[in-house]
């Protein structure tokens, strides 16, 4: 007698379609918010630094650039990015690399307040302390100052990746096959819908909670080091 | 007493205003190699505006600054104010060491990044510069492991350890506990024994009778009263001199 799909238990269900399609979609969000933030916390820190220049044009185009990016809809830019982008460059774009183009300057705008507020507490002394030993502006920032906001903008950084993990969720409209995209294909076709969501919902809270264990572990550890 | 006739600052004239505040006005001076100045005088007198006048911390608003031959005021590149500060030390009431570095590495990193010495050298400066402020066992630890007065005399030692030609002290002791001031003064003496040239300011009135070539007197942002301490702690002549150390 074999087992037709309509009457599988719970658990049979899960273990035998669910799970193994839902692992592929994980992978892709993983693949997602990894490459996305990697590039965002890269364009971020320039935009802060940028924010923060001495030269005013830098600081206007950064300016505008946060304001745009925090301002509309991430949605929206994922939709323009897919679509309206290519029509307007005449060029051919996945939904892979739209997807993690529009994650990666979205999150950059984030990371970039995130980072400017690191910079901004660290006390002037430092700047001056820093100066007075005839150090450059730039070798200031950068072996001194940004140093000393690492673990101070460790908490507001993983909330932002958190946040971004959940958000490559919304890529799905671009037919993206990531968790969320793969659960949706998953529940129309087997007209099963509360199995599916509670394992997607259980795969977006597993990237979270790795993500915050390995951020106390390095918190934990640049403690060690000076408490700064 | 005047040590040298080589002039290290040359001040004429120095102007520097906060918007419509006026903070220096008029202040004309000359420091010579070797000799060790203190800035005594009210708060909000000016004299820590001075002194960082004289690293280009705060940028004046007039008159003019000479270290040795080299006018410090006009048209200064970034690069140019990299360079000065390298050849003159300067010590803050608040230490900032940096937290983040440990104590070897405060001391090499200027040296390392701005003199582009080899790190051998550097490290070899930062033992010897560690051994006279005592503090050769505290070599790998985190300023936050240390006390004010310990700190303090780690920040003296960075300062040494580029070589400068004039130390700059901004009130050097007065953040730290009274039992912690002397090990500071006394590394600050050794100091200008060794004919280091200092403009010190301080509300320490003992050193500035100990040490000091001359005292200025400042307040209102305007050089009331300068001369040998001797005569200015005994015979001030300037009322606001006598005003000013009545009260102390």
């Amino acid at each position: 007698m074999e087992a037709t799909l309509d009457n599988l238990g719970f658990w049979a269900f899960s273990h035998s379609i669910v799970i193994p399609r839902l692992l592929d979609g994980m992978l892709i969000t993983l693949k997602l918010t990894a490459i996305s933030g990697i590039i965002g916390f890269a364009l971020g820190m320039i935009i802060a630094l940028m924010r923060i220049s001495r030269l005013k044009i830098l600081n206007y185009i950064s300016l505008f650039y946060i304001t745009l990016f925090r301002g509309t809809p991430l949605l929206l830019q994922i939709l323009f990015i897919y679509f309206a982008v290519p029509t307007l460059l005449d060029i051919n774009l996945d939904s892979m690399p739209a997807g993690i183009i529009a994650l990666s300057l979205n999150c950059a705008a984030y990371l970039a307040e995130i980072f400017r507020a690191g910079i901004l507490s660290i006390p002037k002394g430092q700047m001056e302390a820093a100066k007075a030993l005839g150090l450059s502006h730039t070798q200031t920032m950068f072996k001194i100052i940004i140093p000393q906001t690492y673990r101070r903008i460790i908490p507001p950084v993983v909330n932002e990746f958190s946040a971004l993990t959940k958000e490559t969720s919304l890529v799905s409209v671009i037919s993206l096959g990531e968790l969320l995209y793969v659960t949706q294909r998953i529940g129309a076709k087997y007209l099963r819908v509360w199995e599916v969501y509670i394992w997607a919902a259980l795969g977006y809270l597993i990237i979270v909670l790795l993500l915050s264990y390995v951020a106390s572990r390095l918190e934990r550890s640049l403690e060690l080091k000076g408490g700064v | 007493m005047i040590k040298s006739n080589e002039v290290i600052f040359k001040i004429s004239n120095l102007e520097k205003s906060f918007g419509s505040n006026l903070v220096l006005k008029n202040i004309s001076t000359d420091i010579h190699k070797g000799e060790v100045v203190v800035v005594i005088g009210p708060s909000g007198s000016g004299k820590s505006t001075f002194l960082r006048c004289l690293n280009h911390l705060e940028a004046p608003t007039g008159g003019e600054i000479f270290f040795k031959d080299e006018c410090i005021v006009h048209r200064r590149k970034e690069k140019d104010l990299d360079l000065l500060r390298s050849k003159i030390g300067m010590v803050f009431q608040s230490f900032n060491l940096f937290p983040h570095l440990r104590v070897l590495e405060n001391l090499t990193i200027a040296p390392l990044n701005v003199l582009d010495i080899p790190k051998e050298e550097a490290h070899a400066r930062a033992l010897d510069f560690l051994k006279k402020v005592g503090l050769i066992e505290k070599i790998h630890a985190y300023p936050r492991e240390l006390s004010g007065g310990q700190q303090q005399r780690v920040a003296i030692a960075r300062a040494l350890c580029m070589q400068p030609e004039a130390m700059l002290f901004d009130e050097a002791t007065s953040a730290l506990d009274p039992e912690l001031v002397g090990e500071v003064l006394k590394v600050m003496k050794d100091l200008a024994t060794s004919g280091m040239t200092m403009v010190v300011v301080t509300h320490e009135m003992n050193f500035a009778k100990e040490v000091a070539d001359r005292v200025i007197f400042m307040d209102g942002g305007v050089i009331v009263e300068e001369g040998h301490p001797r005569d200015l702690f005994e015979n001030p002549k300037e009322k606001r001199t006598q005003d000013f150390l009545r009260k102390l």
